[in-house]
Formats: C-alpha cells, sequence, structure tokens
C-alpha cells in the first residue's frame, strides 16, 4: 500500500517539475529578453531579425543608467516606499482582519464591502483631489505621501485576503487560550497571527510587489527623485521621440532586485501544517 | 456608541476639506512689469543674448532661486536644452530644475497641479496637444509684453498662428519639421536605382521593388516603407501630410477643419492601397507610433521612411551611418507643392507660479538667437526664428539642402486638436484593416469632427 | 465563557476598536476624493469653466453614447479573457508548487518574477516582442513552422482584443498564483492522507479537497484581479492605444482620454463613477456566484 502511494506521489512531483519547467520556459520569455536586451550594444539592438544571444555583450548599460541617471536614489525610494507600506498594511490590517473575522458588531459585514468600495475608484479619476490633499499637508514630492496613499492603495486587499484566513482558524483555538489566561490580544499575538501567517505572507508580498510597482500615484506625487521610484523611473529611458532598449531593459532587471530580495524571504513563510493538527489537540 | 462614532467619522471627512482654503495667495508681485523688454527684435537677434533692463532687479524683488521647468522627454535626449538652460543659470543666478516627461505622462502630471493652483511648476512645455485646453482655463499667463510687430517678423509666418484672441502665451522653442525622406542607398542600388524617388508614382514603383523576401523562407524580411498609424498625432499626421502634397490642408480648408475633403480622402486612400494593394508596408502599421518606424530603418527592415528630422542625429550615431540618404518627401506630381506640417513646441508659464520675472527672462532667453541657434545645431530641431539659419553651424547640418527645397510649412493649433485627430486616428484604423472604405471611414470621422467642432 | 482578566470592553466593541484605525486611515484619505469625484460628474466643464448640470452627464454617457456601451463590452472582454485564463494558469502552477519538495523557495519566486517588471517596461517590451517586423514573437513561430508570415498581433480586425488579454495575464499570474499558494496551505495535509487511503486519484482528491476547500481563495484573487483588470490602462494605452480603430477602447482608456486629452474633467468623472458602479456590480456578482460557506 505504501508503495503505491509513494509512487503515486513520485508521479505527480515529476508532473509539478515538468509543468513548472513548461511555465518558467513561456512565461519568462520576456524577461529573458528584457535581459538579453540589457546587455546589447546599441548597434545590436537594431537588427533586421531579432537576436537571443548577444555577439557583443556588454555591462555598458548598467554602468550608464547608475552614472548618468539618479538610479541609486530610485532604488532606495522604492525600497523605503515598498517597505514602509507593507509594515503599515501588517500593522493596520493584520489586527483589522482579525476584528473583522471574530467579533460580531453591528456593520460587520457592510463596512467589509465599503472598504473593498474605497479601492473601486480608477486611481485616474483620483489623482486630482488626493493631489490637493498631499499639497495640504505640505507633503508633496516626499516618501511619507508615497507610504500613505500606497497604504491607502493595498490595505482593503489586505484586509480582505486575511478575513477569510482568520476564517479557517477555528475559533475554539482562541477560546482555549482565553480560558488559559490570555488576553483577547495577547490570543491574537500569540495564537491566531502565527497561525495566519500563510496568509499574512501573502499579502505582504502582493502589498511589497504592489507598491513596488506603483506608477500613478508616484507619477503624479513624486515627480523629483526625492520621492520617484524605480517604476516611474523607468520612463527615464523615454525620450520626445524614440525609446532606448537597452538602457531601460538593464534599468528593469536592476529594478526586479529588491523585490526578489524580499520574496525569497517572505515566501517562506507561506507553509502549510501550522493549522493542521492544531484542531485535534 | 455607534452615534457618536459616525460623528467622528464625518468630523474627520471634513477636517481635511477644511484646509479645502487653500494657501494663501499672496497678491502676485508684479515686479515683472518693471521689465523693459524693448526693444524687443534687436536683444533677440544679437549675437549673444543680454538681459533686459530691469530683469536682474524684477528677479532678486520676487526672491527667486529656483524655476521648475517641465521638459518633453527626459533631458540626457536634449543637451541644447540643457545648455541653454546653463546659459540662463551664468546670466541671472537662478538655477533651473528640469523635470523630464515622456509625453502622455505630461498632462496627468499637469492637470493636477493646475486644478490645485499649485506653485510647484514655473514653466510648461506646449504643443499642439495641451495648448488650447491650458489656454481655455488661464493657466498660462498671458505674455504680450514679450512680443511687438518687429519681433514677430523676426520668426516664421507659423509663430503668429499661436496667438490666441489677439493675445500671446508663449515663445516658440521648436518647430520641427516632420517629413524629410530618409532610404538605404544600397538597398536602393540593389534594386537598380541611383536616386530616390521625386514624385509619389515614382515611390509606388521603387517601394514594390524594394519589398523583398531575401532569404526566401516565404515571407518578406524587407519593407520598402513603414508608416505611424497609431499614437496621438502620427496617425492623423500622415493623412495631414500626404493631403498637403494634393494641395490641401485638412485642417484649414476655408477655415473649417474637413478630412472628408476629396484630397483627403485621396490621401486615405493611397495610404490603405500602400498596406493592401501594393503590399509595400508592414500590416502592422495600424498600431505604430514615435519611434517605431525609426528603429525599423535602423534596424535594416525598411528601405524608406519619411520621419521628423530628429532621426539624422541617431543614423548618424547607428551602425548605417554610411548607408542612409535623406532627400525631399516625394511631391504628389512634378513640381507639385512640397508643404510640410512643423510640429511646434513652446513655453508658457504657469498662471501659478510666484517666480513670474525670471519665467519671462527664461522665455525671452530661449526664442532668442544664440538659444535657437543651439536648438537647431546641438539637437537638429528646426526653428522658427529665421536667422537661425544663417549661423555657419547651422549650414553644415547634413539635410539643409533638403530644408531648402520646402516651399512652405504650416502649423495648426486649434481648440479640440486633440479630439479630432483620435476621431481621424481611429476611422483612418479602420479604413487600413478594410473595416470601411476610405469615404465613409473619413464621413465618418467628419460626423464627430463636426461635432467636436460645433459646426 | 469565564475569563480571569476583567473585559473592559465586550467583545462587539473590541472587534470595533480593532478595525477603527485603518476606518480612520481610509476614511481620511478617500472620503474628500470620492466626494470631490462626485461633486465633478454633475459638471460641465467643455469650455473651461465649471457649470452645475445635474445628471446631465450621466444621461449622456447611458442614452446618448454608444461609445460608452462598445468600449464597456471591449472591457468585459478584457477581464474574462484575460483573468480566465491567469486564473487557469495560476491555478495549475499554483498546485504545482505545492506539489514539488526541492527548490521551493527559488521556484516560488521565480514565478513571481512577471510582477516584479516595472508596467511601463513590462508593457513596452510586449509591444516590440509581438511586433510584427522584427518581433522575437513572430520570430520564434515562424523558426519553428508554426507560422508561415509574421501575424500583426496588434493589428488584427478582431483578435487584438483577445491578444491584449492575455498580456494582461501575464501580469496576473503571480497574484493569483500567490494566494492560491497560501490558500492550498491551510487544507489540512491530513485530509490527503485519509482520501489516498481510502483509495481517491488525484482528480478525485482535487474535486472532492482541494477546489472546494480552496473557494476563499478562488473568490478573493480572481474578484480582485479581475477589479484590476478592469481598470488597467497601461497594456492597452501602450501596445495600441485603442487601436486598430477602436476596437481595443476600454472604459478606463476611455476616461484617460477624457481627462487628459480632451480635457473634459465633468464627463470623465461621470465615467468614473460608474466604473465604480460596475466594478461593485462585479463584487456582488462575484460573491454570490463563489459562496463560501463554512466548510469543516
Amino acid at each position: 500500500m505504501k508503495i503505491r502511494l509513494n509512487r503515486a506521489k513520485t508521479r505527480s512531483k515529476a508532473a509539478a517539475v515538468i509543468v513548472l519547467i513548461v511555465y518558467f520556459v513561456f512565461n519568462l520569455f520576456p524577461i529573458y529578453w528584457i535581459f538579453v536586451t540589457s546587455l546589447k550594444t546599441d548597434a545590436e539592438v537594431y537588427t533586421p531579425q531579432p537576436t537571443f544571444i548577444p555577439k557583443h555583450p556588454t555591462l555598458e548599460n548598467y554602468k550608464t543608467i547608475y552614472t548618468t541617471r539618479p538610479y541609486m536614489r530610485y532604488t532606495t525610494n522604492t525600497i523605503l516606499i515598498a517597505i514602509g507600506s507593507t509594515m503599515s498594511c501588517i500593522a493596520f490590517g493584520a489586527i483589522a482582519a482579525y476584528g473583522f473575522s471574530r467579533f460580531k458588531f453591528a456593520g460587520n459585514k457592510g463596512l467589509r464591502y465599503i472598504f473593498l468600495a474605497s479601492r473601486v475608484f480608477p486611481p485616474i479619476s483620483l489623482i486630482i483631489p488626493i493631489f490637493m490633499m498631499i499639497g495640504w499637508l505640505k507633503l508633496y514630492d516626499t516618501i511619507i505621501a508615497q507610504i500613505i496613499v500606497n497604504t491607502y492603495m493595498w490595505l482593503p486587499f489586505f484586509i480582505w485576503i486575511n478575513i477569510s484566513f482568520f476564517d479557517t482558524i477555528p475559533k475554539e483555538i482562541d477560546q482555549a487560550a482565553q480560558i488559559d489566561g490570555c488576553t483577547r490580544m495577547q490570543s491574537f499575538f500569540r495564537i491566531a497571527f502565527p497561525l495566519a501567517l500563510p496568509g499574512i505572507a501573502a499579502s505582504s508580498i502582493i502589498t511589497f510587489l504592489g507598491t513596488w510597482n506603483e506608477f500613478l500615484y508616484n507619477l503624479i506625487l513624486g515627480p523629483t527623485p526625492r520621492a520617484k521610484n524605480l517604476s516611474v523611473g523607468a520612463s527615464d529611458f523615454i525620450a520626445d521621440m524614440f525609446v532606448s532598449w537597452n538602457q531601460m531593459a538593464a534599468g528593469a532587471i536592476i529594478a526586479c532586485i529588491p523585490a526578489f530580495i524580499f520574496v525569497i524571504f517572505f515566501q517562506r513563510y507561506i507553509v502549510t501544517g501550522l493549522t493542521s493538527g492544531s484542531v485535534k489537540g | 456608541m455607534k452615534k457618536n462614532l459616525i460623528f467622528i467619522l464625518v468630523a474627520v471627512a471634513f477636517v481635511v476639506p477644511a484646509f479645502a482654503t487653500g494657501t494663501t495667495e499672496t497678491p502676485a508681485a508684479q515686479s515683472y512689469a518693471t521689465i523693459q523688454w524693448s526693444p524687443i527684435a534687436e536683444r533677440i537677434t544679437a549675437e549673444t543674448y543680454q538681459l533686459p533692463k530691469g530683469a536682474k532687479e524684477a528677479i532678486a524683488a520676487e526672491g527667486t532661486k529656483k524655476l521648475v521647468i517641465y521638459n518633453w522627454g527626459d533631458l540626457s535626449f536634449d543637451p541644447a536644452t540643457v545648455e541653454n538652460g546653463k546659459m540662463f543659470t551664468q546670466l541671472t543666478g537662478v538655477e533651473i530644475e528640469f523635470v523630464g516627461t515622456p509625453d502622455e505622462q505630461m498632462m496627468p502630471k499637469l492637470q493636477p497641479l493646475f486644478m490645485a493652483k499649485s506653485d510647484a511648476v514655473d514653466i510648461v512645455p506646449l504643443d499642439a496637444t495641451n495648448y488650447r485646453a491650458f489656454t481655455s482655463r488661464d493657466w498660462l499667463m498671458q505674455v504680450d509684453m514679450l512680443w511687438d510687430e518687429a519681433a514677430l517678423n523676426e520668426f516664421q509666418t507659423g509663430a503668429r498662428n499661436l496667438i490666441i484672441n489677439g493675445h500671446h502665451y508663449s515663445t516658440p522653442q521648436v518647430a520641427r519639421v516632420t517629413d524629410i525622406m530618409y532610404y538605404r542607398p544600397s538597398m536602393l542600388k540593389a534594386a537598380g536605382y541611383t536616386n530616390p524617388p521625386a514624385t509619389l508614382d515614382e515611390f509606388v514603383e521603387m517601394t514594390k521593388k524594394l519589398t523583398l523576401d531575401k532569404n526566401k523562407d516565404g515571407s518578406i524580411d524587407q519593407w520598402g516603407y513603414a508608416f505611424r498609424a497609431s499614437g496621438v498625432l502620427d496617425g492623423a499626421e500622415i493623412v495631414k501630410s500626404i493631403a498637403l502634397l494634393y494641395g490641401v490642408n485638412p485642417d484649414n480648408v476655408n477655415g473649417k477643419v474637413k478630412y472628408n475633403a476629396p484630397e483627403v480622402v485621396r490621401a486615405v486612400d493611397f495610404l490603405v492601397k500602400l498596406r493592401n494593394e501594393y503590399k509595400v508596408v508592414p500590416p502592422g502599421v495600424t498600431a505604430y507610433q514615435h519611434g517605431d518606424v525609426a528603429d525599423f530603418f535602423l534596424s535594416g527592415n525598411v528601405a524608406i521612411v519619411i520621419d521628423p528630422t530628429y532621426l539624422y542625429a541617431r543614423c548618424m550615431e547607428s551602425s548605417i551611418k554610411d548607408d542612409f540618404g535623406v532627400a525631399l518627401a516625394p511631391r504628389a506630381k512634378k513640381d507639385g507643392p512640397s508643404t510640410v506640417i512643423q510640429n511646434w513646441n513652446g513655453w508658457g508659464i504657469s498662471t501659478y507660479s510666484k517666480n513670474k520675472a525670471a519665467a519671462l527672462v527664461f522665455l525671452d532667453m530661449y526664442r532668442s538667437y544664440p538659444a535657437q541657434v543651439r536648438e537647431f545645431v546641438l539637437e537638429n530641431n528646426e526653428v522658427l526664428l529665421k536667422k537661425a539659419y544663417q549661423h555657419p553651424e547651422a549650414k553644415k547640418i547634413g539635410y539643409s539642402s533638403v530644408l531648402s527645397q520646402i516651399t512652405d510649412t504650416v502649423i495648426d493649433v486649434y481648440p479640440g486638436q486633440g479630439e479630432v485627430y483620435k476621431a481621424v486616428i481611429a476611422e483612418f484604423q479602420n479604413a487600413l484593416i478594410g473595416k470601411k472604405t476610405p469615404q465613409a471611414a473619413m464621413d465618418d470621422a467628419q460626423k464627430q469632427i463636426d461635432k467636436i467642432m460645433g459646426y | 465563557m469565564k475569563t480571569n482578566k476583567k473585559q473592559i470592553l465586550k467583545d462587539g466593541q473590541f472587534g470595533f476598536l480593532l478595525i477603527l484605525p485603518s476606518l480612520l486611515l481610509l476614511a481620511m484619505i478617500v472620503i474628500f476624493p470620492v466626494i470631490h469625484v462626485c461633486i465633478l460628474s454633475f459638471m460641465n466643464d467643455a469650455g473651461g469653466k465649471f457649470v452645475w448640470i445635474g445628471f446631465r452627464n450621466y444621461k449622456s454617457i447611458l442614452f446618448d453614447d454608444p461609445k460608452f456601451w462598445a468600449y464597456f463590452l471591449n472591457s468585459i472582454k478584457y477581464v474574462v479573457f484575460g483573468i480566465g485564463s491567469a486564473f487557469i494558469v495560476g491555478l495549475i502552477v499554483a498546485l504545482s508548487l505545492n506539489t514539488i519538495t526541492r527548490f521551493k523557495g527559488i521556484s516560488r519566486t521565480i514565478a513571481l518574477w512577471a510582477w516584479a517588471v516595472p508596467p511601463v517596461i513590462a508593457s513596452l517590451m510586449w509591444k516590440w516582442l509581438l511586433n510584427d517586423t522584427n518581433g522575437a514573437l513572430n520570430y520564434l513561430l515562424m523558426q519553428a513552422g508554426i507560422l508561415k508570415n509574421p501575424v500583426p498581433w496588434l493589428s488584427l480586425p478582431t483578435g487584438t482584443m483577445l491578444i491584449l488579454s492575455q498580456v494582461h495575464a501575464w501580469t496576473s499570474i503571480p497574484f493569483i498564483m500567490v494566494i492560491l499558494l497560501a490558500g492550498l496551505q491551510t487544507i489540512p495535509a491530513d485530509l490527503y492522507e485519509v482520501a489516498s487511503i481510502d483509495g481517491a486519484g488525484s482528480l478525485q482528491k482535487f474535486k472532492i479537497i482541494t477546489f472546494p476547500l480552496l473557494r476563499p481563495s478562488i473568490l478573493t484573487s480572481v474578484m480582485i484581479s479581475a477589479i484590476f483588470a478592469f481598470r488597467t490602462f497601461d497594456i492597452v494605452f501602450t501596445l495600441t492605444g485603442g487601436g486598430p480603430g477602436e476596437s481595443t477602447e476600454m472604459l478606463v482608456t476611455y476616461v484617460y482620454n477624457m481627462a487628459f486629452v480632451f480635457v473634459r474633467l465633468g464627463y470623465a468623472a461621470a465615467l468614473s463613477v460608474l466604473m465604480v458602479i460596475i466594478s461593485m456590480l462585479m463584487v456582488f456578482l462575484f460573491v454570490t456566484i463563489i459562496p463560501t460557506k463554512d466548510l469543516s
């Protein structure tokens, strides 16, 4: 019996690996293209047929973007904004999701939808009034403004996603903890939050990457290198009449790296086993 | 408890807008009014630019340390603008912070600033897509003091099109000529030609021979020609430029905008045939815009393109620098008109700027001889100041002989232009993909244009 | 329920207190802009000055403007085809990532790579790749013998919308995959063990265990992606600008053009409000179609 189960497991693992390889090849091809373009000289970018392996690969583009543009500044800005927004979302959103999930109060269901609705306005139509508000607070062209706006952008989704994760944790566990003497806040921090980590981690990654890529609000509220992020900074390579492809590609690759590091670090919290078995205990 | 909270919420919601009185605007220090601009024509055509009398004092009175100037596209591709900026700082001691912005982002960036009456921008770049919108909302300062009749005469006639209801709101930065022909001599030679086409008939004949499947794999890898039928301006401009060769300016047919005039329909028909009947352009033209066609030329995918003059510098810096030529765009017939469109870019001053004296000096300086020569020589951007073409450096530019053959240029800037062009581009694309006949497409476009223009 | 510590607040009040900071934060940021947009939607500024016209913008849009309905249909196509394929691929990839035992971390990170590319660059690069003159996609398909002539993917009379939706799917897959992956983690592994012992095959396990328990994550990921897709602007704008003709114009590009090209802010505001209403209808649609009853 065990052998049959093991063989089935191996077969499904093999199938999974094949699926992943196929997916990576097709899905990551554009990224390969970007990477290859970033290594090309100007002359090689403009060839009649596309080339997939640069004949004279060069790191010149990477050097250029750091020396001619404040790319280091864009990078640090983006990291600060992304981390700041993610931290605020976790701080505000985790307890809010817990509150929505666990406690009955008038308007619980209604407010969930209102939170979601606040995010449904197309950003384009809100930029003028938000710009005005940021101006009154004298926060134009600052990183704080970016953090505030990005927190607003991602908090409703953060909460919405985590409500369903908290829902999967049986209420009995909380109550057991409270019988043992914990306050409600303590039972949140010690029991519920750790058990909901997969959801928290997933929504943190989403918030981080979403903020990392945020374009419109950064464009309007952070027009100079003081608060400009990598996503908007990518358009530095768009001249009035043409695009500098290889430099832009180098910019894209650089823009991915810190995001990568964050994801590698956080994704390890998306693990199973934290809830299974806890019910029986 | 609930009721209290609702009250708190509502109060909070209005606390923020309570700041809505906005920053109390100090009455604009009218110190710029003390600057003596006359004699304008002399000053702006002098070999070196000198500040008008009273300028330094006015700038000091306004306490200006820095000007914020938005620019089309990133500054690293605009050496002339950077140099002119340095000249300004040298003369006035005022720093300049340029904010380079791609076309599509300019409006979204500037509109909130204007709507909020913000002083965060002093000078904005203008072109046909935003000029009328800005002026109709009083977002630009009137700069009548910078102009008089003598000064206007120093510029090409197109400059007068920028006067709105008798008032000036800008000074010209550049006015790129949009249509000169670039070709690959090696490709022409291989097809048996030594000279580029001079008429549209020759053009059709040659591009047919220049569209080849060189490696015999069943698909075409060299196209005779390619044009841009997408974008915000590009698609409408190609129609307009061919119509101009037939003698009609669709933006000004007896004072009205008329894109279904017979010659305009003929222009559309010509372009549609290039794609669908002669098959000398790639089918994907409906999506090409901006630098797409230039990129193809540089890559060797296309034998002939008709593009603005900026491409010349790009060619000289590329791998085809020894294998490209320029010529006048083909005329409809021998000795037909060779009218071309000039794409005007100008500078305007925000009504809400607190640095109007310095801004006025910048506008004045930028249209002066040394600054305009730099635009022409360093960036190959045509300018409206006539004297700039007499500079010795100007004569050395590779395509100056082509420019001298152009009989006439047009600059059209009118309200609703953006909407008109959008309608024309959409219907032009419908004709290109065969969804409508050229006549039907342009008739539909004209229906929308009539609504937009209020005819 | 006896508790040792005295509780000052009742359970319900405590819960409300937990959501209060978020509520205040969102209220401060959102209420003024929403009111601003709503007020603007009742105004007309075609001539440069703002004039109150009541519901006339809405009437024009809904009854006098065939473009609105045509673009609305295009938006729906974009969302349905885009999120549809993104969901299928995202689900398969999430299941696969859940199954492998080695290189988990790096595989998951690589799978998210598409999302780390700045959207501006991604759109421009896709434009280049889909190009019919020197684009890599046509080149590869011709080399592989699948195509004889390059296809102008962005100039098809009817198929371009589909192409655009797939470009969008490419950007959405990571998002959906992450949520589904996290959702898969909450399914206790013992359930699968028990099912295997009972002789269930992979497909049955999926149908009976995985899919039902994954419903909340599916609802969340698909609904939020759909909301995003409805509002995504740069892909369409960069790749086709709404063309050829108007076949890829969507509501969100219509808002953009109204606000920034034609500068008719009142009309644009009314369009935005309608877009919000449509989005909320989508939310209600999803929530009723994908019920997430308590499944224990």
